[in-house]
C-alpha cells in the first residue's frame, strides 16, 4: 500500500493512440509541457496507453516515483476509464486517485484540421484533469450484495431463450409478458428462412419449457409500470392485467369460448379473422388460460355457465389490475418489435384497396390455423389471384418513414414467395426490390433456390399503386432498372415487407428503466461494437429486435448473450458499485437551524433525509450519484464524491488560465450530453475547438455557481448541457438543472453579459450532430461578439460575480 | 471534367444528390420518361455524381421536365430530382442555353405583366359574361424587379 | 370572408368562364372577392421558375405584397399561381436571409414582403365556407354523373411546402366532387400529370400524356373530368380536336372545372356560365343532367 503524502504527485501519460491522436495533436509536446505543470512527477507520451507496456509503464512509475494521481490523457473516459483504474489499483494506488483527460474524441477525432490549436487545447484539458487531480480523494468501493435473480422482459424468441438459459444456470428468472401468451410475433410466423422450418414447431416446445421450468415465473398479461434501484438491486413494479379468469382454476378446456356469442377480429390474424371476446391467441399459447377482453364482452356470462358444466368456476368479473413487486438483480428487455404501418404510404393504397396485404397478413393466411385455413385468397372475390407481385423496402431507408434497412425483410420476402410457389405452382410471382439482402449462413443459397422456383425478380422501387375499379387488381408503376424503363405491372394482389419498428410502448419503457434510446427509437447499447448487448445503466440488457431489427437466429444468439451478461453479475453475490455519491457537511446544513429541506425534495431517489433539527443525511446505498442536491443546496452544505465543487471550480480555472475569452466552458452529462460528444468524435464530425469540456454525471449537479465562476474567470461562452426532458438518467436531474439555469438569461445581461454568452441545451447521446451545430453555433457567435468586446462584459461583470460567489461562501 | 462545376450546383449536389441509390423511383413515376423513351432522370443523377455535369446541363433533356415534382415527393433519399433539375435550368439560362419558348414568355411578362396575350375577343367575351375589364399592369415594376435579381433575359430584351 | 382576389393570367386572358364560374359560385356562397390593384401574373412556375427562382420569387412576392396592403389572404384559381405564390410565401415566411435578400429587390420598387397573409386555394376557401352552408344552396344534384377527379399536379406537390392534402393520393376534390351530388369515378394512374410544362418544348410528346389520361378516364366510364387549373383545361379541353384515333375519330370527353359544377348543382344555367366556350363539347354532359345549353 502506498503511503499518502500530503502532497499531490502527478504522473501524466499522453497517449499516441497510433495515429488517432498523434496525427493532430502533438503528444510529446503536450507531454513536455504538462511536465512543467505544479506536481506533476512524471510526464510521458507513448503510443498505447492502454496495452500491456503501457498500462505496465504506469505502474513502474507509480512504484518508482511514488505517484499518487495519475492522468491518462487518451480516449473517452466511457471508454476506458475502468481499464486504467484497475491498472492503478494494481500497483496499489486508490483508483479514484485517476483521471482521465479526453484528448481523442473530444480533441484530435473532432478537430482534424486544427493540428496547432488541438494541441492547445489537448494541453489544456490535461490541466485541467490534473487541477481535478489535486482536489481527489481515495475512495473506497461500496460493496453492495446482488439479488440472484433476473427478470426478463418480453417472451418472444428471445426473451424465452434469455429466460432458459438464465433458468437452466440456476437463476430465479421472472419473465414478464404483456400479451396474453409467449411467443411473440414467432409464433404469428407460418415458416422460417433459410430452412422453412415450422415456425410454431420449432417454437412451441421452447414455450413449454418455460412454462415447465422450476427457475421460471412467468407473468403473463402483465407490464412492467416502474423500476426503482440499481444494479444487484432492482425493486421492479409489475402491473397483473386481471383476465376475469383464475389461471389456477382453468385448464384451458374452450367451452367457454364455444358458448360465447361476441366475435371480434383476432389481433394473432392481424385481424383478418375473428375470436370470441374470451379467447386464448392460439392453439398452442402459453400459458394455456383464457383471457376475457372486457371491452369485447357483454356480460352475458355464458361463459360462467359453462365452465360449471365443466365441473370448474374459473371466471372472476371482479378481478382487479394487480400489482406485484418483484426483486431482481438484473433485468434484461427483450421487448422485440412492430411492424410498420404501411397505411402511412398512402401511394401504395394498403388499407384502401381489398387486395394489398402486409407480410405478415399473408403468412397468417397461408398458416393452416389461420383464418383462412391455409388459402391465400383475394379480399375482393375470395378467390386465390394468379400473379403476386412483392414490394420491399415498404417504410424502411426512405427519410421520409424510415432511414435504416429493417434487414431481415428481404428474407422474409424470399420465404413468403416459396411458400407461396410450395402451395400454388403455377402462380405468376414476382418480387420487387431495390437491393436483395442475403448476409447470413445459407442465405444467399435460399435467394437462389427462389429464382430456381421460377420466382421472378424485378429490380425496381414501385411509386405508385393504382386499382383497377372493374377487376380490383393492381397496377404498379415503376422503372425496370434492368431495362431503364418505365413500366406498369399488374398484378391480382399486392404484399409489402413493412419495416420493422420499435414496439408500441417502448418510450414508457425506456423512461422506466433510464435508458437510452437511438435515432431511429430502439433501444440503445452501450457500444455499437464492444458492449451490444449492455445497455449504458448497469444491470440492464438488450436482446432481439428491441435493440434493433433482426431475425431469429441473431435475436437468439443475443438472448444467449444477455443471459450470460445478467449471469456474470448474479453469479458472484456482491456487486461493486461506484461511491460517487453525496455527502453533507452537517456543520453547514441550515436544518440544524432552520426548517430546510430542500434536498429531500430534489432527489428523485428519496435516498436523503433531513429529520428536524438534524443536519441532512445521505442514504449511500440508494444515492445514485446525480448530485443534484448539491447543486441545489442552499448552503451549499452538500457535495459529491469524485465531483466536489472544489474539483469542478479547479477544472474551471485551469481551463481559463489563458486566453479566456477564446473558450467555451462546456459542462456536458456523462450520459446524453457526453456521449453525444462522443459521438461526434467517433463520427470524425469536425467542428472548431473553442470548448473544453468538463463532465459531470447529470447535468442537475451543474451549479449556479460554476456557470458564474467560469464567466468570473473571463469565459467567452459558457454551454449547460443534459439529456432531453423524460430522458434523464437520473430522472429529473436536468428539470432541476433547467429551473436553476434558466435564471440567468435575464440575471447576467443586468450584470453586462450578453445573454448570448450562455446556451442551455437539451440532447441525447445519440445527437452527435446536434453537438456539432451547437458547437458551430457558439464558435460563430464568440466569433461576432469578438474578444474586445467579451473583455468588456467581463470587467463590468466582475465586481458583481466577485460580491455574488463570495457570498454563497466559495 | 474541364471546368469546376458552379457553387450553386456543387452544394445542391453535396447535399442532395450524392445520397441517390439508383432505386428508380424517380422514372417509376415520371410522365416525360412515359412519353420519351430516352427521358431518364435517374441516369440524369447517375451522370452529375459521376461528373458529367457540362454534358447534362447543356443537353435538352432537362428542358423536358414538366415539374409535377412527383419524383420530389417518392425519392426516398430526398434528392428532390425536380428542384435539382430547376437549378440545373437556371445555370443553363445564365449560359444563353434555354429554349425559345420559355424567353417567349418572359419577354412578354417584362412587355406587358403577363405571359399570355390579351386579345379584344377576350375582351369582348368577358363583356359578354358579365366579367370586369382587364386593366394594364405596371409593368415598371416588373422590369425593375428582373433587374434587381439579375435576370439575364431582361437584360437581353432591353438591348433587343 | 374576403379574399384578395388572384385570377393570375392564363384564366382571365383565355379562359374567362373559369373566372366567371369562380365568381359565380362564391358570390352565391357570400365571399367577397377583392380586386388586388396592379397584380401581375404569379411569375409562372414552369417558365419562369426555370429561368431564374430568384425572379420568380421576387416577382410572386410582389404579387403578395399588394395582397398583404390590402389585409386579406390571397385566393387564387389557378394551381400553377397557388404553387408559385404559396412556394414564394412559405419560404419567404421561414428563411430570414431569403426574405432580407429579396426585400433588398422589392424595396427598388417601393414594396416589402411582410409576411402577414396566406395564400389559399379554390378548394380552401370552400373549405372555409363549410359543405353544410354549399350543400344548402344545391339545388340541382348532380345526379348519376360520373366524374373523373384530374388534381393536378401544383395543387399538391411539392407537399412540404403546399401542405394541402396528400400529395400522392389526396381526397378533397372527390369529396368536393360528392358533395354536387356527382359520382367520383375511380380509375387508373389519376395523379398523371396532364403534360402542360412539356407543351413548350414538344408539343406532340405532350399530347401523348393527354391520351393516356383520355383512355383510362374512358376505360372507368366516366361522363367527364373535372379540372382546377387553366393549364389542365387547355390540355385537355383545347387538344381533344388534334387528337385523331383509329379511324379518324376524335376523343369526345367533356371536361368541366370544378366551380362550373357547382354553380350548376347551385341551379344556374350553362348559358349565363358561357359553357359553349369550351371546346370539347359539354353536350353530353348536360344531356345527362337535363339541361339545355
Amino acid at each position: 500500500m502506498i503511503e499518502m503524502s500530503e502532497e499531490p504527485r502527478i504522473g501524466v501519460y499522453v497517449c499516441h493512440c497510433g495515429l488517432n491522436i498523434a496525427a493532430v495533436v502533438n503528444c510529446e509536446k503536450v507531454a513536455g509541457e504538462a511536465a512543467k505543470l505544479p506536481n506533476v512527477v512524471v510526464s510521458k507520451d507513448y503510443r498505447y496507453m492502454c496495452a500491456d507496456p503501457g498500462q505496465e509503464m504506469i505502474k513502474q512509475d507509480i512504484k518508482e516515483q511514488k505517484l499518487n494521481r495519475v492522468i491518462v490523457a487518451s480516449c473517452s473516459p466511457r471508454m476506458h476509464e475502468p481499464t486504467f483504474r484497475k491498472c492503478v489499483e494494481s500497483a496499489g494506488l486508490n483508483p479514484f486517485l485517476f483521471e482521465m483527460a479526453n484528448i481523442r474524441e473530444l480533441c484530435s477525432w473532432c478537430h482534424p484540421h486544427y493540428a496547432e490549436k488541438a494541441t492547445e487545447k489537448a494541453l489544456d484539458l490535461i490541466k485541467m484533469a490534473a487541477a481535478k487531480a489535486r482536489y481527489l480523494s481515495p475512495l473506497e468501493v461500496v460493496k453492495v450484495p446482488v439479488t440472484r435473480a433476473a427478470l426478463v422482459i418480453g417472451g418472444g424468441v428471445a426473451g424465452i431463450h434469455s429466460a432458459l438459459d438464465l433458468a437452466d444456470m440456476g437463476f430465479k428468472v421472472y419473465l414478464v409478458e404483456r400479451t396474453p401468451s409467449i411467443g411473440g410475433k414467432m409464433a404469428q410466423l407460418d415458416k422460417t428462412f433459410p430452412t422453412l422450418d415450422c415456425s410454431i414447431c420449432i417454437l412451441g416446445p421452447k414455450m413449454v419449457d418455460v412454462a415447465h421450468h422450476p427457475n421460471i415465473e412467468l407473468l403473463s398479461y402483465a407490464e412492467v409500470k416502474r423500476v426503482e434501484g440499481y444494479i444487484g438491486n432492482f425493486r421492479v413494479t409489475v402491473a397483473k392485467k386481471p383476465r376475469y379468469v383464475i389461471e389456477k382454476e382453468c385448464n384451458g378446456c374452450g367451452e367457454c369460448a364455444n358458448v360465447c356469442p361476441v366475435e371480434v377480429p383476432n389481433e394473432f390474424d392481424e385481424n383478418l379473422g375473428f375470436r370470441k371476446a374470451i379467447y386464448v391467441p392460439f392453439p398452442q399459447a402459453v400459458p394455456m388460460k383464457y383471457t376475457i377482453d372486457l371491452e369485447a364482452c357483454i356480460e352475458c356470462y355464458k361463459c360462467v355457465e359453462a365452465c360449471k358444466e365443466q365441473g370448474r368456476e374459473a371466471l372472476n368479473f371482479d378481478m382487479k389490475e394487480q400489482e406485484i413487486q418483484l426483486d431482481v438483480g438484473t433485468i434484461v428487455v427483450a421487448a422485440g418489435y412492430d411492424l410498420y404501418d404501411p397505411s402511412k404510404v398512402k401511394a401504395y393504397g394498403y388499407g384502401l384497396y381489398d387486395n394489398v396485404f402486409t407480410a405478415l397478413e399473408l403468412e397468417r393466411m397461408i398458416n393452416a390455423s389461420g383464418p383462412t385455413q391455409g388459402s391465400v385468397i383475394r379480399f375482393s372475390d375470395r378467390k386465390t389471384p394468379r400473379s403476386v407481385a412483392f414490394i420491399t423496402c415498404v417504410g424502411s431507408r426512405d427519410e421520409k418513414t424510415n432511414i435504416y434497412c429493417s434487414g431481415f425483410c428481404c428474407m422474409y420476402t424470399l420465404k413468403n414467395a416459396l411458400l407461396l410457389r410450395e402451395h400454388y405452382p403455377d402462380m405468376e410471382i414476382r418480387i420487387l426490390f431495390m437491393d436483395l439482402r442475403a448476409p447470413f449462413k445459407g442465405y444467399e443459397e435460399f435467394y437462389r433456390r427462389a429464382r430456381e422456383e421460377g420466382i421472378q425478380f424485378l429490380r425496381g422501387r414501385p411509386t405508385e399503386i393504382y386499382e383497377d375499379p372493374k377487376t380490383s387488381n393492381l397496377v404498379i408503376s415503376m422503372e425496370n432498372l434492368s431495362t431503364g424503363e418505365p413500366m406498369d405491372l399488374e398484378a391480382e394482389t399486392v404484399i409489402l415487407s413493412p419495416a420493422a419498428v420499435p414496439s408500441a410502448g417502448s418510450e414508457e419503457l425506456a423512461r422506466a428503466l433510464t435508458v437510452s434510446r437511438d435515432a431511429s427509437g430502439f433501444f440503445m447499447e452501450a457500444h455499437p461494437k464492444l458492449k451490444p448487448i449492455d445497455s449504458a445503466t448497469d444491470g440492464i440488457f438488450f436482446c432481439g429486435a428491441v435493440q434493433g431489427p433482426k431475425d431469429i437466429p441473431y435475436s437468439v444468439s443475443q438472448g444467449s448473450a444477455a443471459a450470460s451478461r445478467a449471469a456474470r453479475i448474479m453469479i458472484r453475490g456482491e456487486w461493486e458499485i461506484e461511491p460517487i455519491v453525496a455527502f453533507v457537511d452537517a456543520e453547514k446544513c441550515r436544518n440544524t437551524k432552520v426548517k430546510c429541506g430542500v434536498c429531500t425534495t430534489k432527489c428523485p431517489y428519496g435516498a436523503i433525509a433531513a429529520d428536524e433539527g438534524k443536519a441532512a443525511l445521505v442514504n449511500t446505498a440508494k444515492c445514485h450519484g446525480c448530485g443534484t442536491c448539491a447543486a441545489d443546496c442552499p448552503s451549499n452544505a452538500i457535495t459529491q464524491r469524485h465531483f466536489t465543487d472544489a474539483q469542478v471550480l479547479a477544472q474551471i480555472h485551469a481551463a481559463l488560465e489563458e486566453k479566456p475569452e477564446e473558450k467555451i466552458i462546456g459542462f456536458l452529462c456523462n450520459w446524453c450530453s457526453y456521449g453525444a460528444a462522443d459521438l461526434a468524435g467517433t463520427s470524425r464530425f469536425e467542428y472548431p475547438p473553442d470548448i473544453r469540456v468538463i463532465r459531470v454525471m447529470c447535468s442537475g449537479r451543474i451549479d449556479r455557481d460554476f456557470v458564474l465562476e467560469a464567466f468570473r474567470k473571463g469565459a467567452g461562452m459558457v454551454m449547460v448541457s443534459g439529456c432531453r426532458f423524460g430522458d434523464c438518467h437520473y430522472i429529473s436531474g436536468n428539470y432541476n438543472a433547467e429551473k436553476r439555469i434558466k435564471p440567468l438569461f435575464t440575471v447576467l445581461p443586468r450584470f453586462g453579459i450578453s445573454a448570448e454568452r450562455l446556451r442551455l441545451e437539451w440532447f441525447s447521446a445519440a445527437e452527435a450532430g446536434f453537438y456539432v451545430n451547437l458547437n458551430k453555433e457558439m464558435s460563430e457567435t464568440l466569433r461576432k461578439l469578438g474578444i474586445e468586446r467579451i473583455r468588456v462584459e467581463n470587467e463590468k461583470a466582475r465586481p458583481f460575480l466577485d460580491k455574488m460567489l463570495q457570498q454563497s461562501g466559495d | 471534367m474541364t471546368e469546376e462545376m458552379p457553387e450553386g450546383l456543387r452544394e445542391l449536389v453535396k447535399e442532395k444528390v450524392l445520397f441517390c441509390y439508383q432505386c428508380g423511383s424517380c422514372v417509376g413515376s415520371c410522365p416525360t420518361a412515359r412519353a420519351i423513351p430516352e427521358y431518364n432522370p435517374r441516369k440524369m443523377m447517375e451522370k452529375l455524381i459521376l461528373g458529367g455535369w457540362e454534358e447534362v446541363l447543356s443537353s435538352k433533356l432537362i428542358w423536358l421536365c414538366t415539374l409535377c415534382h412527383t419524383c420530389y415527393e417518392v425519392c426516398p433519399q430526398g434528392v428532390g430530382i425536380s428542384h435539382i433539375i430547376i437549378e440545373l435550368r437556371n445555370l443553363a439560362a445564365e449560359r444563353g442555353m434555354a429554349p425559345a419558348g420559355f424567353l417567349e414568355s418572359a419577354k412578354q411578362m417584362a412587355a406587358t405583366g403577363w405571359t399570355t396575350t390579351l386579345t379584344g375577343a377576350i375582351q369582348r367575351t368577358r363583356a359578354e359574361l358579365g366579367l370586369p375589364e382587364i386593366k394594364a399592369t405596371d409593368t415598371e415594376e416588373i422590369k425593375k424587379l428582373m433587374k434587381a435579381t439579375g435576370f439575364r433575359p431582361a437584360l437581353e430584351a432591353e438591348k433587343g | 370572408m374576403s379574399y384578395a382576389f388572384f385570377p393570375g393570367c392564363m384564366i382571365p386572358l383565355r379562359l374567362p368562364y373559369m373566372e366567371n364560374a369562380a365568381r359565380k359560385a362564391l358570390g352565391a356562397l357570400e365571399v367577397e372577392l377583392l380586386e388586388m390593384p396592379n397584380a401581375s401574373c404569379c411569375g409562372d412556375p414552369i417558365a419562369f421558375q426555370s429561368l431564374s427562382k430568384e425572379t420568380w420569387t421576387a416577382v410572386a412576392a410582389r404579387n403578395l405584397c399588394i395582397a398583404e396592403e390590402m389585409g386579406r389572404d390571397l385566393l387564387t384559381l389557378c394551381s400553377g399561381c397557388y404553387e408559385t405564390l404559396k412556394t414564394a410565401n412559405v419560404k419567404l415566411k421561414g428563411d430570414q436571409r431569403l426574405r432580407e435578400h429579396v426585400n433588398k429587390a422589392l424595396a427598388e420598387v417601393g414594396r416589402e414582403f411582410k409576411g402577414t397573409i396566406e395564400v389559399r386555394n379554390l378548394l380552401e376557401v370552400l373549405q372555409e365556407v363549410g359543405a353544410d352552408k354549399i350543400k344548402t344552396r344545391i339545388v340541382k344534384p348532380l345526379k348519376d354523373l360520373g366524374v373523373a377527379a384530374h388534381y393536378g399536379c401544383h395543387l399538391v406537390r411539392p407537399s412540404d411546402v403546399l401542405s394541402f392534402d396528400d400529395p400522392m393520393k389526396p381526397t378533397t376534390l372527390d369529396q368536393f366532387i360528392e358533395l354536387t351530388g356527382a359520382e367520383s369515378v375511380s380509375y387508373l394512374k389519376k395523379m398523371l400529370c396532364c403534360g402542360a410544362g412539356l407543351r413548350m418544348v414538344d408539343a406532340e410528346k405532350s399530347l401523348k400524356l393527354v391520351e393516356m389520361k383520355l383512355g383510362y378516364v374512358e376505360a372507368a366510364g366516366a361522363d367527364c373530368m373535372a379540372v382546377l387549373c387553366p393549364y389542365c383545361m387547355v390540355q385537355y379541353d383545347l387538344t381533344q380536336r388534334t387528337i385523331k384515333r383509329e379511324g379518324g375519330a376524335n376523343p369526345q370527353m367533356p371536361v368541366l372545372y370544378y366551380a362550373e359544377m357547382l354553380c350548376l348543382a347551385m341551379g344556374m344555367s350553362p348559358k349565363e356560365l358561357g359553357l359553349r366556350l369550351h371546346r370539347t363539347s359539354l353536350e353530353p354532359v348536360l344531356k345527362k343532367l337535363g339541361l339545355n345549353a
